[in-house]
């Protein structure tokens, strides 16, 4: 088959059709790799010969847009126009007060978490207390727009790279639910105070769809894809929630956001949904409203095989990753990694809908088993898929 | 009040009504260990059961772990008079260098329905803190949660650490989290995993024996 340029072979594949091969995605649409060691960023710059990388932009200890030798020599077909926001609030050694919204995040380690325990609305009880909390965002801020417009504008006349806009965590309004009340208490406020659930969840996904009209409006011309929501929906067995519970309490502001960016891309733009865990019966509902491209498809998750993900949803929507960072790309060897990308790609990959990449690989592991995954998923990632 | 409408309240997540059942049971004269083997425990096993078949997802198990908690608190006063049995106590983190506790606290409350005395020692747990938890209460249970592959790794610190403080042979250590399976838990030498919150009561049962470890 002729090559195809990045932006054909990903469309090609979104819409269920064989491109040449597979799409790559490093860590365009995603976080995928570590900043801080022991290995990460700068072990595997060093590995491909990339010498004095470009910095990366940073969120919570893990990389998006690195350095374009890192992802050209990766076979990568994207390349993200991110929304910027304002620089978090340094508190003490290990803490970060992320604005807007002004959670926390704690560092431990090489990693960075969301710090559940120390929820700045946790004790709230009334509307009044949500409306003067000090952290909402000034949707008018420059700053979340600063030339994204212009960027996007080149990037979509001068490469042939997929396009897409990355509103980061300003596309996840139960995640920001859950550091502000904490995970739990998400729960608990559905159940026995749903006026202050409703309100919070409203006042929250209020400030990032206005956010999203201001970025939007100048950059939808010039995008090929939206990575249009990030809240995770599973744990590991399953669903966090039964489908008629997604669809009262999360499935309308998910609806409202997606319709807001809706407004300003052509039809033919692909809506991209990161969703962490077991969700298979959940795949249904993203299928109903719209979105083309599901990830990461978390390979242990209950219900989520390869094999049983395409046979159910594969003629309906794409799938992204589907790789094992639990066990093959946490602890693997090389030869492991070849062979465990092989057999996702043979399930997912035949008919077009699926794009290869991985999510969020731990800092512990070696450059050499990360390269070995991309370099299979272009060897074997040909069509035909044999 | 009966305790049916308890069960349904515990299982419905509706704690205010929980806590008013109980409150009104105890006014009835029926002794605060009836009601939480004869009701709020129950609740937790159906849910347990319904998660399981499919009918309840996580979300359904939080809420009802908050519902039982909440009843507790109308209960425990009750409890100094008349205690109720105890399976054995138990000390559980999540391990060094993570901070989820979405599992950890759900094992910990699951624990306390199945009649452990549970002392959580919260998140980021170094080796040393699970011995000294050790050293301090005396628990028949140890048991470690980790999110991460890479945070998973260190379980094995915990176990070699409770080694060296010669107090290994003392507890039944029981690992778990999204990352584990049963093979890596033997590979640390960990006496017991568990797949969810739910089997780690039955592994808990299983290690201890159904009377407790009476140590």
């Amino acid at each position: 088959m002729t090559e195809m340029t990045s932006r054909e072979r990903v469309l090609t594949a979104i819409e269920h059709r064989e491109p040449d091969r597979i799409p790559i995605d490093f860590a365009q649409l995603q976080y995928l790799i570590s900043a801080r060691g022991p290995y990460g960023y700068d072990a595997l710059a060093e590995y491909l010969g990339v010498g004095d990388p470009e910095p990366p932009i940073e969120m919570f200890g893990m990389v998006l847009n690195p350095d374009p030798r890192i992802k050209e020599r990766l076979g990568n077909d994207f390349v993200g126009v991110q929304m910027g926001s304002p620089p978090p609030e340094p508190e003490g050694e290990n803490y970060l007060r992320m604005v807007p919204f002004g959670y926390y995040y704690k560092s431990v380690g090489p990693y960075w978490y969301p710090d559940y325990t120390r929820a700045p609305l946790k004790d709230a009880k009334t509307l009044e207390e949500i409306e003067d909390y000090g952290y909402w965002p000034d949707p008018d801020d420059p700053v979340y727009v600063q030339g994204a417009a212009e960027r996007a504008k080149d990037l979509h006349e001068n490469t042939t790279l997929a396009v897409v806009g990355e509103p980061l965590l300003l596309a996840a309004t139960c995640h920001v639910y859950h550091f502000l009340r904490g995970f739990e208490q998400w729960f608990i406020d559905m159940k026995l105070n749903p006026d202050f659930y409703h309100a919070l969840m409203t006042r929250i996904n209020d400030s990032i769809i206005e956010i999203a009209h201001n970025f939007y409006k100048d950059v939808g011309p010039h995008l090929d894809m939206v990575c249009a929501n990030i809240d995770d929906m599973g744990a590991q067995t399953g669903p966090y929630m039964s489908n008629a519970m997604y669809e009262e309490y999360v499935k309308p502001y998910h609806l409202k956001y997606l319709d807001a960016v809706r407004e300003h891309v052509d039809p033919g733009v692909k809506m991209f949904y990161h969703c962490d865990g077991g969700i298979f019966p959940l795949i249904e509902e993203y299928i109903d409203m719209g979105y083309d491209v599901v990830s990461p498809v978390t390979y242990h998750a209950k219900d989520m095989s390869p094999a049983e993900l395409k046979k159910r949803y594969g003629q309906h929507i794409t799938f992204h990753s589907g790789i094992d960072v639990q066990e093959v790309m946490a602890v693997g060897s090389v030869d492991d990694v070849k062979r465990h990308v092989t057999e996702v790609i043979r399930e997912l990959a035949p008919g077009g809908g699926y794009i290869f990449s991985i999510e969020d690989i731990k800092p512990e592991v070696p450059p050499a088993q990360i390269v070995a995954a991309f370099d299979t998923a272009r060897e074997v990632g040909c069509y035909p898929i044999v | 009040m009966s305790y049916e409408q308890l069960m349904t309240a515990v299982i419905e997540g509706d704690s205010g009504q929980a806590q008013l059942t109980c409150q009104q049971m105890l006014d009835e004269g029926i002794a605060a260990k009836d009601i939480l083997h004869g009701g709020l425990v129950p609740a937790m096993e159906q849910v347990g059961q319904g998660m399981e078949t499919g009918e309840y997802f996580l979300g359904e198990v939080i809420m009802a772990a908050d519902t039982f908690h909440r009843a507790m608190e109308v209960l425990k006063p009750s409890f100094d008079n008349e205690a109720p049995e105890k399976l054995g106590t138990a000390v559980i983190g999540t391990i060094a260098g993570d901070i989820h506790d979405v599992g950890k606290n759900l094992v910990a409350t699951m624990w306390e329905t199945a009649g452990f005395e549970v002392h959580d020692l919260g998140i980021d747990v170094a080796a040393e803190r699970f011995v000294e938890a050790v050293r301090e209460h005396s628990p028949q249970l140890v048991g470690v949660s980790a999110e991460i592959t890479t945070t998973m790794l260190g379980m094995s610190d915990v176990i070699q650490a409770l080694e060296e403080a010669g107090v290994r042979d003392h507890v039944k250590v029981m690992v778990g989290g999204p990352p584990l399976s049963l093979e890596y838990a033997k590979s640390i030498g960990a006496d017991g995993y568990g797949v969810d919150c739910f089997d780690a009561i039955v592994q808990a049962r299983a290690l201890l024996g159904e009377s407790g470890a009476q140590s």
